[in-house]
């Protein structure tokens, strides 16, 4: 990749944002970050505040090792790597910790694990070190939201079904039939299961749906790849989620 | 003595790092598929943790000789990932095989949750803060680790060769297996010492 | 193998012992910053939940003995002579344990409030409410018979535990318990 380069395109720039909501989406497609996936989603807010942290360190981390990555060394590049995100990581432990001290004390020990959160070393590892600083910002930001959504979506499905509340909100009559095990350490790895095959089924079809129409429209006009991609595209319609 | 006990029961099962604590869940997903590369990365984590403790316990008393205990995370996880380096280090010179078996798992180990979440644990949260407690708890923090990974990996092997619906296949089976050691594991919160 | 000392290594020394400085500086001047008072949040909050002034009266604790997974981690007397405790358990959900704030006057629970703790919301969180911790107001010291006491607390005690979530129930309790402990240790019961 040549070192200077003449302005990035505004979409060259901003297109890893909505590749890190879906396509890459950390939690239910790398399967990354799993350890506060599981343990903060016991309610919707913790989600969002767990994931508004990492994206915060993302974003850091991403900048500040793509501003080296001419800088470090090959062979030290992983410690190197841990030592920005560290530093990251403890400033958000210590603003949460004077700002926000309630917050602080419900995420607990997860604040500091940010910087062993896979997420973050892999995407330093994969994209900010061989990318300019905008994109990798970008990346940080899409990868981050992504993480935040996921989660939040998945502290609301163990809040909802195990405490009968929505951010914090009770909602009157469900908390009397609420499935405790949801909250639970159990209901955690039950929700995180259920939740990944409701995605890939909805994510896959889409690709699928999208990738038939695509070999539909580049290929010629009565060609046996256009008929090939007029099955492939029945089918899909046909199939719809299922496998 | 008695308190000992306590400690090792409470890391094994009751509060077990992985399936109540949801530390060290990476590996956990990904490690688990052979009982043989389990148990390996099980006993590399044992050693680790064991050790990890010990220095970062008293690493930790120095950082707050001197005032500057908010750098804990930073030592803390370079101690590690040294630790970690010369594991690595001594496996490829005396046991080539588990170096080639364990594979990339080994500097994985950095990342795992679990070890610096057994270290930070130990610095804040331990009632009796000696060095000898701090040891006895990472090593039985790293046993219970091993212990849900191995019957995990068990598991899944036994998976490999079940009818599974495709949409399950690979990771939401492995969860839900999960989900359920977690629920049998959970009857050990009621023990009470 | 020789320790080759050259360019690459000195490198690889210099990049690692650059970036280590620089983190430090960033979190020492973050660090600045952000200090928090625990001592002035502490008082803080006692000074919400009980009117009496605090005095600065210290405490010898030399031959005080507890539950190893139970400390008195701070102990004020008020000006009208009651005990502000804050009494911690470390059996709890999370693993930084349950820290309660024990007002004990005259022989009585006058409060017990929450200080910290981080429980599940909508199992451990029942545990940290009012309505639950106001239960133990009705005893006073003398209820507690440590003597006759279970793995689940002194006998004479009837606050039921919270479903699903036995260990912090338990922990709640020691806690008190451990408040009432220091009570009659430091009035010489």
């Amino acid at each position: 990749m040549a070192k200077k380069r003449t302005n990035l395109s505004l979409s060259e720039i901003v297109a890893p944002l909505p590749a890190g909501i879906v396509k890459n989406n950390p939690v239910f497609r790398l399967v990354l970050g799993t350890c506060p996936t599981l343990a903060v989603t016991t309610s919707a807010i913790n989600g969002l505040s767990m994931g508004l942290a990492t994206t915060f360190v993302l974003i850091g981390a991403n900048a500040i090792v793509s501003l080296l990555r001419n800088f470090i060394p090959q062979k030290v590049r992983i410690p190197c790597f841990i030592l920005v995100i560290a530093t990251f990581s403890t400033v958000v432990e210590m603003v949460m910790n004077y700002a926000l001290p309630d917050l602080y004390e419900t995420l607990g020990l997860f604040i500091p694990l940010i910087v062993v959160n896979c997420i973050v070393l892999a995407r330093a590892e994969s994209f900010a070190s061989v990318n300019p600083v905008l994109p990798s910002m970008m990346d940080g930001l899409g990868i981050g939201l992504g993480f935040t959504v996921s989660l939040t979506f998945m502290g609301l499905f163990r809040e909802f079904l195990g405490a009968g509340s929505v951010f914090g909100y009770a909602i009157p009559g469900l908390q009397d039939v609420a499935m405790t095990i949801f909250i639970l350490p159990a209901g955690g790895f039950l929700a995180f299961g259920l939740l990944m095959v409701v995605y890939n089924q909805i994510f896959d079809a889409i690709d699928r749906k999208r990738a038939a129409r695509r070999a539909a429209l580049s290929a010629k006009k009565d060609s046996p790849e256009m008929q090939a991609a007029v099955e492939l595209a029945e089918r899909a319609d046909e199939e719809g989620g299922v496998q | 003595m008695p308190y000992v006990i306590l400690i090792i029961i409470n890391a094994v099962f009751v509060n077990n790092f992985i399936l109540s604590q949801f530390l060290g869940i990476c590996p956990f997903l990904g490690v688990s598929k052979k009982t043989e590369t389990a148990l390996g990365m099980g006993c590399a984590v044992i050693f680790v943790m064991g050790v990890a403790s010990v220095i970062t316990y008293g690493l930790n008393l120095l950082l707050v000789e001197v005032g500057i205990q908010y750098l804990q995370t930073i030592v803390f996880i370079l101690v590690i990932a040294s630790l970690i380096q010369i594991v690595e280090v001594v496996v490829k010179r005396f046991s080539p095989s588990l170096y080639s078996a364990l594979g990339v798992y080994l500097p994985l180990i950095t990342t795992n949750c679990a070890v610096l979440g057994v270290a930070i644990m130990n610095v804040t949260s331990l009632a009796e803060q000696t060095v000898w407690y701090a040891f006895i708890n990472g090593i039985a923090s790293g046993v219970g680790f091993t212990i849900a990974i191995l019957i995990l990996a068990g598991i899944r092997e036994k998976l490999e060769t079940s009818d599974i619906p495709k949409p399950f296949k690979g990771f939401p089976i492995t969860l839900i297996a999960a989900s359920l050691m977690s629920m049998g594991f959970a009857a050990f919160s009621g023990l009470m010492f | 193998m020789k320790l080759k000392i050259d360019n690459e290594s000195v490198r690889l020394v210099v990049s690692l012992a650059v970036i280590a400085f620089f983190a430090a500086l960033v979190l020492s001047v973050v660090h600045m910053f952000t200090i928090v008072d625990e001592e002035a949040r502490l008082r803080e909050k006692i000074g919400e939940v009980y009117s009496a002034p605090l005095t600065d009266q210290t405490f010898d604790w030399t031959g005080y003995v507890d539950r190893p997974d139970t400390s008195i981690s701070n102990c004020y007397r008020a000006e009208d002579g009651a005990y502000i405790m804050i009494a911690k358990s470390d059996k709890a959900y999370s693993s930084s344990g349950i820290e309660l704030i024990v007002i004990i006057k005259d022989d009585l629970i006058k409060d017990v409030i929450k200080y910290k703790a981080s429980e599940t919301p909508g199992i451990g969180s029942k545990l940290l409410e009012d309505s639950y911790l106001k239960q133990f107001t009705k005893y006073s010291v003398d209820d507690f018979d440590f003597a006759s006491g279970t793995a689940g607390g002194a006998a004479g005690i009837d606050v039921a535990y919270v479903t699903g979530a036995t260990r912090s129930s338990t922990g709640v309790r020691y806690a008190v318990e451990a408040a009432v402990k220091a009570y009659l240790f430091l009035e010489g019961k």
